[in-house]
This record gives structure tokens, sequence and C-alpha cells, in this order.
């Protein structure tokens, strides 16, 4: 066979041996949702203040402490406490 | 939140013992109060030896006859007036470190002398690490908020720093109407098994994605941009599973928005991507799972003065989840 019919089948069998085309889009990266979902909670260490018994009426807990003869522990912070938007 | 003290289990424990432990939003933010009598009442407490209530932590034990004994500061380590901080807000592990109880375990002793004249044998036993109620409440779940009977909602987890803070994190519902899961299973139902979140659901939803450590941040509406769609991959019989994914922005332009008290506000943006799952149920008209969580988040505060050294880095963490309100709990 000539010298250029082999550079030529060469040349063909290279062509078709390409990888495929690229994606038009990138495939979207895997996320493990339910790790990242376990963290972006906080940590039980920070979060037994979700256990305290709160009132939210200063004046519906102050009839219940003279009620009970209990001091009252008040806690104080601007903005929405329950959702710590404060 | 930077609970610091109030995650202390013996904390907690006495708490639920002792005392009648209560919760309100200060006299500058009176709309977030929940009573609407407490801001008067809150008000007839203010004075020169207790604190205005205008912003910021207080923390002060008021009697059974109604006086307020001396406020002070947990996380700041010191009485309302005084200076010199012993107690190291900022990180979390300073917050559980004992000094954030000192004050607490001082002014509570005062007050329950005050009121039983001797201290009950509680105070001391619920201090000890090994009592079976300090055990028991370190054992127990955390109480997230949860949708009332008869109503959906997502439930929003957020973590991330602020500044000088290292990890602040917040969870809060964002309500949902009954005819939006409706409307969405329908489409999920449908051939085309794809459905978009309404932009009313996605604006709520993006309200309780804000990072925490400013006053009440409530975002203009154009200053949130995304999208949350929903995908079938595959059904079983009335289930339908699919994925979520989406994107948002948020993007405030008026330090209004991110926080009711302007000194303490600080404009930022946030955007990335959503990713995460659900099964809808048929059968039900509900969501059996539905979670997601943001992710190739690009995050950053925007101190006018171009913020200091010491901030830590950067972060912002979403999650969230379909919720139902358990028709039993009334």
């Amino acid at each position: 066979m000539p010298r250029s019919l082999l550079f030529v089948s060469a040349a063909v069998v290279a062509l078709s041996s390409t990888p495929a085309q690229q994606p038009l889009t990138p495939p979207l990266p895997a996320v493990d949702v339910d790790a990242a979902f376990a963290a972006a909670l906080p940590p039980r260490a920070e979060s037994r203040w979700t256990l305290i018994p709160w009132r939210h009426s200063l004046t519906d807990a102050l009839a219940e402490a003279k009620a009970l003869q209990r001091p009252v522990y008040l806690y104080v912070n601007d903005g929405d406490v329950g959702s710590a938007r404060c | 939140m930077r609970a610091g003290l109030l995650s202390d289990a013996r904390i907690v424990a006495l708490l639920r013992t002792l005392f009648v432990p209560v919760h309100v939003s200060a006299l500058n933010t009176p709309h977030c109060l929940h009573d609407p009598r407490d801001e008067a009442l809150l008000r007839s407490f203010v004075g020169k030896d207790t604190d205005r209530f205008e912003g910021g932590e207080r923390e002060a034990f008021v009697l059974p006859d109604g006086t307020m004994q001396r406020v002070f500061l947990s996380l700041n380590g010191h009485d309302v007036g005084a200076f010199g901080s012993t107690a190291h807000q900022y990180t979390a592990a300073g917050r559980r470190d004992d000094a954030a109880t000192r004050l607490f375990r001082h002014h509570g002793g005062v007050a329950l002398r005050s009121v039983h004249g001797e201290m009950p044998e509680a105070w001391r036993t619920l201090w000890d690490d090994d009592h079976p109620d300090v055990l028991a409440v370190r054992h127990e779940p955390a109480r997230w908020p949860e949708p009332a009977a008869g109503t959906q909602a997502f439930r929003v987890f957020v973590r991330n720093s602020y500044r000088m803070y290292d990890d602040l994190h917040g969870c809060q519902l964002a309500a949902l109407p009954a005819a939006t899961a409706a409307a969405l299973g329908a489409a999920l139902a449908a051939p085309t098994g794809r459905a978009e979140l309404p932009r009313v659901a996605f604006v709520a939803l993006a309200q309780a994605m804000v990072p925490r450590g400013m006053v009440d941040t409530l975002l203009a509406t154009d200053s949130i941009t995304g999208t949350l769609t929903l995908t079938a991959t595959s059904r079983d019989g009335a289930l339908v599973h699919g994925v979520v994914a989406g994107d948002y922005a948020l993007r405030p332009r008026d330090k209004a928005e991110v926080g009711k008290r302007l000194n303490a506000a600080v404009l930022f943006r946030s955007s990335g991507r959503i990713a995460g799952h659900f099964t809808w149920d048929g059968a039900t008209q509900t969501f059996r799972t539905l979670r997601g969580v943001t992710h190739d988040v690009d995050f950053a505060w925007l101190p006018e003065h171009g913020g200091d050294r010491d901030d830590f880095t950067p972060r912002h963490q979403v999650a969230f989840e379909w919720l139902a309100g358990d028709p039993r709990v009334r």
C-alpha cells in the first residue's frame, strides 16, 4: 500500500477513535443532601435552649410565678427571638 | 442564636424545676413581642437600677412580687452598667465555658434565697453533671418549631459565621398555603413530572434563609432572586420520587433591610445553588419527604469600613424540609 494511503487510513482510524463530544452543559455536581442537611443544623450542645419551657408572655409569666412562688428568669433580646433573627 | 449558658444541660434542668423562664423581644422591636401587653409592662421596669431594654441580650430574675433584680449579661460576663468582660461570646467554645454561667449562678441564687429564705435543695443538686435530670436533658433531642395542625411549612435551618462570631444559627418556619403543595403535586403527577415553586413561596423560603447575626432581617422582595424546581425521576404507584434543584441570590441594598438595629446592620451577599430530593404521595396529596440544601455558595459580609482581619471566614449554610402540622396536636 502506498505511504499516502496508509497515512489517510491511519487518519481515518484516528478520527473515528476520538472521544465523544463534551456535553453542552456540565453535569450537576453530586451533593450528599442528607449529609449537608445534618451539617446545617447546630450541634446538640448548642441546641438545648430549645428544651427550655419558654413562656413568651411576660404578663402571664408573672402571674404564674406568683401562683407558684417561683422567680421569673427573664431573657430579653431584640428581634424575633423564636427564629433567632435577633 | 448565641445560646451559650442556655444550652448548658444543668441550666435547662434548673429552669424547668425552679423558675418560670420567659423569652421576650426588646423595646426597640416591639412588633416582635408575642403579647402586646408586654410592651407597657417591660417599660414599667425601665429605670436607672435596671435597664432600658432597647437592644442586645439582657437577663434578669424577677421575684413573684414583681421586683426585678439586677440586670446582667451572661454572654458579656458582667452586670449591666459594668465593664470588663470575663465571658467570650464570639465563639461557640467560649459561649459554652463555665464563665458564661457565672452570673446566672450568682443572681439565680440571690433570687431563690429572696423567695424561699434558704436555697432549695434542687439548686445544689442540679449543678451536678451526673444528676439524672441533667443527663436526661443531655440526651433529649432539640425541639425545633413545627407547623400548627392543618398547616404546612418549610422548616429552614441556617448556620453561618458573622464577622467576629464563628458560628450562629437559626431555625424558622416559612408557611406554605395548602394550595401550593397541591399544585406542585398535580404538576408532578402530570406527564411532564416537573413543578416550579411559585415566586411567593420562594420569597417566603428565601426570607427564612437569611444569615443570622442581625436584628430581624427582612429583605425587600426585589433583593431576592432564584428558582426552585421539582423534577420527577421515578414513580411507584401513587408515589413520585424526584430531585429538587434551583438557585438563589440574596442581595440587599439598604441597611434597613438587613437589621432593625442600624448600628449592628451589615449588608451581605449570598448566592448559590440548591439541591435536594422529594417523595410526593398522590394518595394523601402530601409530601412524604422534601429536603433541600444550598451548595456552591458565594457569601460575603459587606461592612462599610471593609471589616476586620480577625473576622471569621464567611460561611452560610442552609437546609430546609417540608413539614405538615400534626393533626393530633391541638
